[in-house]
């Protein structure tokens, strides 16, 4: 049975950064979960979020349908969505429906500070 | 419940059933049974990735569009693998998903409309070669999947989502 574990916390400068560590795999089960999850942080004024996606073991279309809603939600605010450490499968699927240049994609959490900070 | 059928007489011939309850939990113990069956058969970590994927977003559509989320009905899942190629007959007893009618998708559209919805049928056709589906009300609806291992066999063979309907 598949489950989703779902860690947050701030990091970067001044806390500005939400990431959020998300260990599983993201199907039709188990995303609801994980939107729930996403909506609580986003209504709470969290708008530049970042997905630690060491641990998503498998990502399915339902996944990739969240990750798209929350991009969206994200952007109107002002903010942004970027993917760090994502595993060869949520790289694959992403590459293969062509979304690979939706959001930022790091190595490790200091680059993606780098990054995501130099942006503002 | 999950039966190995190997065809007596012929190694080259792999058959696997599994059946499982239309619960969505279940969609992991789906993707288990394609580890099993990509064990047997020594398929590419691509192969892998491509099967499981299709696998998961067929069984997940019956679940959410054929049974509407009902969880107590069942779908049975049957793979064969031969020389050639990878069969994936999926059976249910839903009203039906025609998949023929789904998947139709302009991605360039999809993303820039950031549409969020839709994108599984379209997997599916992207990556099988063949795609068919036969209604049939009295012995169950047949979702049957094929992926041909040699690319020149796939170009000659293609028939994406035509279907079928028998009372």
């Amino acid at each position: 049975m598949s489950e989703i574990i779902i860690n947050v916390k701030k990091i970067g400068q001044s806390n500005s950064i939400t990431l959020v560590k998300v260990e599983g795999s993201l199907d039709a089960h188990t995303v609801p979960n994980f939107e729930n999850k996403m909506n609580e942080l986003i209504n709470a004024g969290n708008y530049k979020i970042l997905i630690d996606a060491e641990g998503i073991n498998y990502i399915s279309s339902a996944g990739l349908g969240i990750f798209m809603s929350i991009l969206d939600t994200v952007e109107e605010n002002g903010g942004s969505l970027s993917v760090m450490k994502a595993t060869e499968q949520f790289s694959k699927v992403f590459a293969m429906m062509g979304f690979d240049d939706l959001f930022a994609s790091y190595s490790n959490e200091e680059e993606a500070i780098a990054g995501i900070s130099g942006k503002n | 419940m999950m039966t190995p059928n190997t065809a007596a007489n012929n190694n080259e011939i792999i058959e696997l059933e599994l059946r499982i309850k239309s619960e969505l939990q279940y969609l992991s113990t789906v993707r288990g049974f394609i580890k099993t069956v990509s064990e047997l058969n020594k398929f590419s970590e691509e192969t892998v990735m491509q099967i499981t994927l299709v696998l998961d977003e067929a069984v997940a559509n019956i679940i959410e569009h054929g049974y509407k989320l009902k969880n107590d009905e069942e779908i049975y899942i049957k793979i064969i693998v031969d020389l050639k190629k990878i069969n994936i007959q999926i059976t249910d007893f839903s009203e039906g998903f025609d998949i023929s009618k789904f998947g139709n998708v302009n991605i360039k559209e999809h993303l820039k409309n950031r549409k969020n919805r839709g994108l599984g049928v379209y997997i599916i056709k992207k990556l099988m070669d063949k795609v068919e589906y036969e209604r049939n009300s009295a012995s169950g609806n047949r979702l049957t999947l094929t992926k041909f291992f040699n690319p020149k066999t796939a170009a000659k063979n293609s028939k994406i989502a035509q279907t079928l309907e028998n009372a």
